[in-house]
């Protein structure tokens, strides 16, 4: 039965993890590049420099010494977000829909005291959340707004689009909708939906929850399947380009659409994950050797993007 | 994989195998130091009874000869000197001294006994027994009444012939078939009347007959180690009696209770001779004398002869083994040597059955903590530090501390945790072999952190999950680094670690599925929305 599993998921080219790593990001991803992904603070740099669009970054606490400053740096701001520079799957961020009189309520509603962000932002500078467990920066950034059209598939928090970026080639996409199970978050792990998305319309394909099939948005209820992503052509366009932002041959690019500033690209990722896969129903293998065999190094991001459509 | 990480791989797995070859075979070094189930610790303890005076207490002290190897020999009568003197029924030690009442008098020491086995002729007319003690054939001590009985045996059963082969095996076949062993049945008399006896009455009439038919015989006393059978756990004994008979000028053995004929299984320690009770000796009517044994795996015995061999091979390249070692460091390379092993299971635990887990070496810390204490106490042990661990830190959370320096509250609370467990444990005994210091503490603080991170981010689900994990591969690391045959053989040959590498290289370079992604990618097989 189990090798019978094993010949299906090479048939249908299923990517693991150890060939994931092994065949892809090790061969493709350089070591010194991980920095250019892993601190937030760069990847905000580089972007301006590519021309991404990013949310903006209010400010950068580098030093427990700038916590002070903290409640006046607020004030300005009725949302905001706060995010280690160098957090893994989304641990440690901390989102504030509205502040009012020192008084922060998080998108869930539940009512921080600006101590409670003090010492949040303390944790994230002492390296809590940070992927290697250094000293790290916490930023304080502008927040998403849920898109209009992006309203009926998502419960509390900010849907975003993951793409999978092949040598600069697009080669997979899904868009992950926050569940009342995920505490608004985006994330599978926690019980977010994965949608896959047709890179050539755009549209929804299949959708998974916990790694199983489900057709309907458990908490509104909006049909998962067929579902257009708004400016997708522009998602696609920003993602390719995170290839020479990044320089990493396989990397995974988040984006959210915000509902005035449109698509801006939230975190790169160097070592994306496979559940991409069960949300297409379609193996990353097979699409990830077609791309080996249509590289050209002298295809401009939109080439890539065109051979990538009619390859697919 | 291509033909040069193959070859890497193979080069890597085959050097050791060649080295070990080249030991065993062209040096002819046994593969491993054998571990020996012959060695047994004995102890005799008098209990001195009487008023504290100026006395001399006396107890028998086995002879080494070729069957008995003795070692170790430590004892202990303060306010006592030991002296040792040699008599025809065994050497007799001394204890001379004021020797106060209730004093605990131990003489203790390990032997290795060889199995006997004579090699008697068929036929024999004459003994010389011109060089022998006269007491060995010696049968006016019989009384009259057992001597009646005893002719009457010696009318049933003595054949003819004039072979006195015929005739001791006779005697041996009686009183071995007929006379059957009943501890209780002590005088030889009503042993021979009702055909019952314990070890010494059937020794003692094996003696009378022979004697009286003008062959010399020994009534040995000495213990007998059967009945031990679980190693470690230390027995009372009780003196048993067989025979040594003089034939062809050598003394053979024989047991009419176990039925040994001129032979003796290694069970059997010779203590004294012809004097029918321990107590016989002890000059101190009042006084009680004990024995115990003790089984041992001895393994330090075997290392030493091993080390021996080792030496007279004079090679260069066997300077190099880490028997050579001073004990204490041995004793830390066998740890030290089983890591490796350990993340070999780790390595394909993770990568090639897909079980996650806390920390990457977590598990083979815990399984090295495990292996110190045990199992159970082990893994009890850490969950209650983990579990407490994770009420301080939602505790300290509460007062908004930083994060090192909570960190470092957590590490103390920790250590004061561990200490007052010693203290206390030290004080109820209740865990014999708790060694804190291999404890990996700081290590288990940053679990805590991790946890208790995890425990909120990703919910008490997930959370579990990942610790089941953890406690699944350091359970199994356990029991494999509790193979004793695995730890003797990487501390004989460390050149294995070269083969760890290679099958690492193996397990690093597979790329196919891992088992658990062929449940949690599953899905995929399904039609799913597109239907």
């Amino acid at each position: 039965m189990m090798l019978k599993t094993v010949k299906a998921f090479k048939k249908i080219g299923l990517l693991g993890m150890n060939a994931r790593v092994g065949n892809y990001i090790l061969p493709f991803n350089p070591r010194k590049n991980y920095p250019r992904v892993d601190d937030k603070v760069l990847t905000d740099k580089l972007a301006k420099d590519y021309e991404i669009p990013m949310p903006q970054n209010y400010y950068v606490f580098e030093r427990f010494g700038d916590i002070k400053k903290l409640s006046d740096l607020l004030k300005p701001h009725f949302d905001f977000v706060i995010k280690p520079s160098k957090g893994a799957m989304g641990n440690g961020i901390l989102v504030i829909g509205e502040s009012q009189n020192e008084n922060y309520a998080k998108t869930s509603g539940k009512v921080l005291t600006i101590k409670d962000i003090k010492y949040h932002i303390s944790s994230i500078l002492s390296g809590l959340y940070s992927l290697d467990g250094y000293p790290d920066k916490a930023i304080v950034q502008y927040r998403i707004k849920l898109h209009e059209k992006l309203k009926e598939i998502s419960y509390q928090g900010i849907p975003d689009i993951r793409v999978i970026i092949f040598r600069g080639y697009p080669v997979m996409a899904m868009t992950r909708l926050p569940t009342s199970l995920s505490d608004g978050r985006a994330n599978l792990h926690q019980g977010a939906i994965g949608a896959g998305i047709n890179l050539k319309t755009g549209k929804t394909v299949n959708a998974i929850l916990k790694n199983s099939n489900i057709l309907k948005h458990p908490d509104t209820n909006c049909d998962l399947i067929d579902f257009e992503i708004p400016q997708w052509t522009e998602i696609l366009k920003m993602a390719v380009k995170c290839y020479e932002l990044s320089g990493l041959g396989y990397v995974g690019v988040d984006i959210a659409i915000d509902n005035e500033l449109g698509p801006m690209v939230i975190e790169l990722n160097a070592r994306p994950g496979l559940s991409i896969q069960l949300a297409n129903i379609c193996g990353l293998n097979t699409r990830l050797k077609q791309i080996n065999k249509i590289f050209d190094k002298n295809h401009s991001p939109s080439d890539r993007i065109q051979s990538s459509l009619s390859a697919f | 994989m291509n033909w040069k990480n193959w070859l890497i791989v193979i080069l890597l797995i085959l050097v050791p195998l060649g080295s070990i070859f080249y030991k065993s075979y062209v040096l002819d070094l046994p593969l491993l130091p054998q571990v020996s189930r012959d060695f047994w610790e004995l102890e005799l303890v008098i209990n001195a009874k009487g008023n504290e005076e100026q006395r001399k207490i006396g107890f028998p002290i086995p002879k080494a000869s070729k069957y008995l190897e003795i070692q170790k020999i430590k004892y202990d009568g303060k306010k006592s000197v030991l002296s040792i003197e040699q008599k025809s029924e065994g050497n007799i030690g001394w204890w001379i001294g004021k020797i106060p009442k209730k004093k605990r008098l131990s003489y203790q020491f390990v032997v290795k006994i060889k199995e006997r086995k004579h090699k008697i002729p068929k036929t024999l007319r004459f003994i010389d027994s011109s060089k022998i003690n006269k007491q060995y054939l010696d049968s006016s001590q019989i009384d009259a009444k057992t001597l009646e009985a005893i002719q009457k045996v010696e009318r049933d059963i003595l054949p003819k012939s004039q072979n006195i082969i015929e005739k001791l095996k006779a005697i041996y076949y009686f009183i071995y078939d007929e006379i059957s062993y009943d501890p209780k049945v002590k005088n030889t008399f009503d042993s021979l009347n009702q055909l019952e006896g314990n070890s010494h009455a059937k020794a003692q009439i094996f003696a009378y007959i022979l004697r009286h038919n003008k062959i010399p015989t020994k009534v040995v006393a000495g213990l007998w180690l059967n009945k031990i059978k679980k190693d470690k756990k230390r027995k009372s004994l009780k003196i048993y009696y067989w025979n040594e008979v003089y034939i062809k000028g050598k003394w053979i053995a024989f047991c009419t209770t176990n039925g040994f004929f001129a032979s003796l299984s290694k069970n059997y320690v010779p203590l004294f001779e012809q004097k029918d009770s321990i107590s016989d000796f002890l000059n101190d009517k009042d006084s009680k004398i004990k024995i115990f044994a003790k089984k041992m795996m001895s393994r330090e015995f075997q290392v030493s002869e091993y080390q021996n061999r080792l030496k007279k091979q004079n090679s260069a390249y066997l300077m190099f083994s880490l028997y050579f070692l001073p004990l204490r460091i041995q004793f830390i390379f066998k740890v030290l040597l089983l890591i490796p092993i350990g993340a070999i299971l780790l390595a394909f635990c993770r990568n090639i059955i897909g079980i996650k887990t806390f920390g990457i070496f977590m598990p083979i810390l815990l399984a090295l903590f495990f292996k110190e204490t045990n199992f159970i106490f082990g893994i009890s042990f850490f969950v209650l530090l983990v579990g407490l661990g994770y009420l301080e830190k939602y505790l300290l959370d509460k007062i908004y501390l930083l994060a090192v320096p909570r960190l470092s509250i957590l590490l103390t609370l920790v250590v004061i945790f561990i200490t007052i467990f010693a203290i206390f444990n030290d004080q109820s005994k209740l865990f014999s072999n708790f060694t804190p210091v291999l404890f990996p503490i700081v290590i288990t603080t940053i679990f805590i952190e991790r946890f208790s991170i995890m425990m909120m981010e990703e919910g008490p689900k997930n959370t579990v999950f990942v610790l089941l994990g953890t406690f699944f591969i350091s359970l199994i690391s356990y029991w494999v680094l509790s193979i004793q045959i695995l730890q003797d053989f990487i501390f004989t040959y460390p050149e294995t670690l070269f083969a760890v590498i290679g099958i690492l290289i193996l397990i690093g370079k597979y790329n196919s599925y891992r088992l658990t992604e062929l449940f949690r990618f599953k899905e995929i097989l399904k039609p799913g929305a597109k239907a």
